[in-house]
């Protein structure tokens, strides 16, 4: 077992906005009565303590930090990310591996496809790993699922008319 | 207004279950701690400057999977020299499938002891599954304890700094 000297410091309470007791005095943007303590580097609006949220090296003010959360543009506040080429590998190989429900590549197959298109372009992994090949990969396979799910209409087809 | 996109280092030590794999990667100010399932991945941040303890106790997982491994050798091997007449073609059926069980004991005896590993923090105690043998976790322990001291010496310095 290590421990650190962080298991001395005591949390305490969060910080205590100061009141603004002059006129001239800069205030916070979101409590008028509160002195400003910090500016948002994001919008530059003025902070008091409270709203001041130190955020990987920067300060931040709750709405910009809200909006980043939302937009993922802050990726300090990521706790998950869609892995789309699992999810296309997955797709267009599960079915075929489960016999009975080759069928399914009828649906499946289209899917992956979209998966890889809309993937594409989308943050992988915040470890930096891209894993284009996979993607690729999934993107072979499921044309060659469509490619042959056309070919057994085509023939199907071509008997009907024959007959 | 983005962050600047953080580097990782990958640490020793992979963790597995039957749909999840896991791994703790070094950022600048931080380890993540990323649970991979097919569908994608789960993060969880441990600030240098909040970790309070790093605990490994050591656990007998390592005993019981090679008991697990005797007893599936003796399950397979078992009925081929029971039901058989013993001559060459069963007893080398017999030697690879022993032999294939013999080298996972093998192969679990030689990755060292087991452990388990916990990250605690003021507010939560995690555990990290990625660091499951004893030789890695301590290997990790070692590359991140002078950071860690670094991080809450900085941190210290900083809350000490008087007011001009």
């Amino acid at each position: 077992m290590s421990v650190f000297p962080a298991i001395h410091r005591d949390i305490g309470p969060g910080a205590a906005a100061e009141k603004a007791v002059l006129d001239s005095e800069a205030t916070c943007f979101f409590h008028s009565d509160k002195k400003a303590a910090a500016v948002c580097d994001d919008c530059g609006r003025f902070l008091c303590a409270l709203c001041d949220v130190p955020l990987a090296g920067r300060h931040l003010c709750p709405r910009c930090v809200e909006a980043g959360r939302e937009k993922k543009t802050l990726t300090t506040l990521e706790t998950y990310r869609t892995s789309y080429p699992s999810l296309a590998i997955m797709v267009s190989i599960v079915p075929l591996i489960l016999y009975p429900l080759t069928f399914l590549t009828f649906i499946t197959a289209p899917i992956a496809i979209f998966l890889v298109i809309y993937g594409w372009r989308k943050p992988p992994s915040l470890t930096g790993r891209k894993r284009r090949p996979t993607m690729i990969a999934a993107l072979v396979f499921a044309v060659a699922q469509c490619a042959g799910w056309i070919a057994v209409v085509f023939t199907i087809y071509k008997g009907v008319t024959r007959g | 207004m983005a962050d600047t996109p953080v580097i990782y280092k990958p640490l020793r030590g992979r963790g597995s279950s039957v749909i999840a794999r896991t791994r703790l990667w070094e950022g600048p100010d931080h380890l993540l701690f990323v649970t991979s399932w097919p569908t994608g991945e789960g993060y969880r941040r441990f600030f240098f400057r909040d970790i309070q303890a790093l605990v490994i106790r050591n656990t007998s997982r390592r005993m019981w999977v090679n008991i697990i491994l005797f007893v599936l050798a003796a399950i397979t091997v078992g009925p081929i020299l029971a039901f058989s007449d013993r001559g060459s073609a069963s007893l080398t059926a017999a030697g690879i499938v022993g032999g294939f069980w013999l080298l996972l004991v093998l192969l679990n005896s030689l990755l060292g002891p087991t452990c388990e590993t916990h990250i605690q923090t003021a507010i939560q105690t995690e555990r990290i599954s990625s660091l499951g043998r004893l030789r890695t976790a301590q290997k990790v322990l070692a590359r991140i304890q002078p950071r860690i001291l670094a991080a809450q010496s900085e941190s210290e310095t900083a809350t000490l700094q008087p007011i001009a």
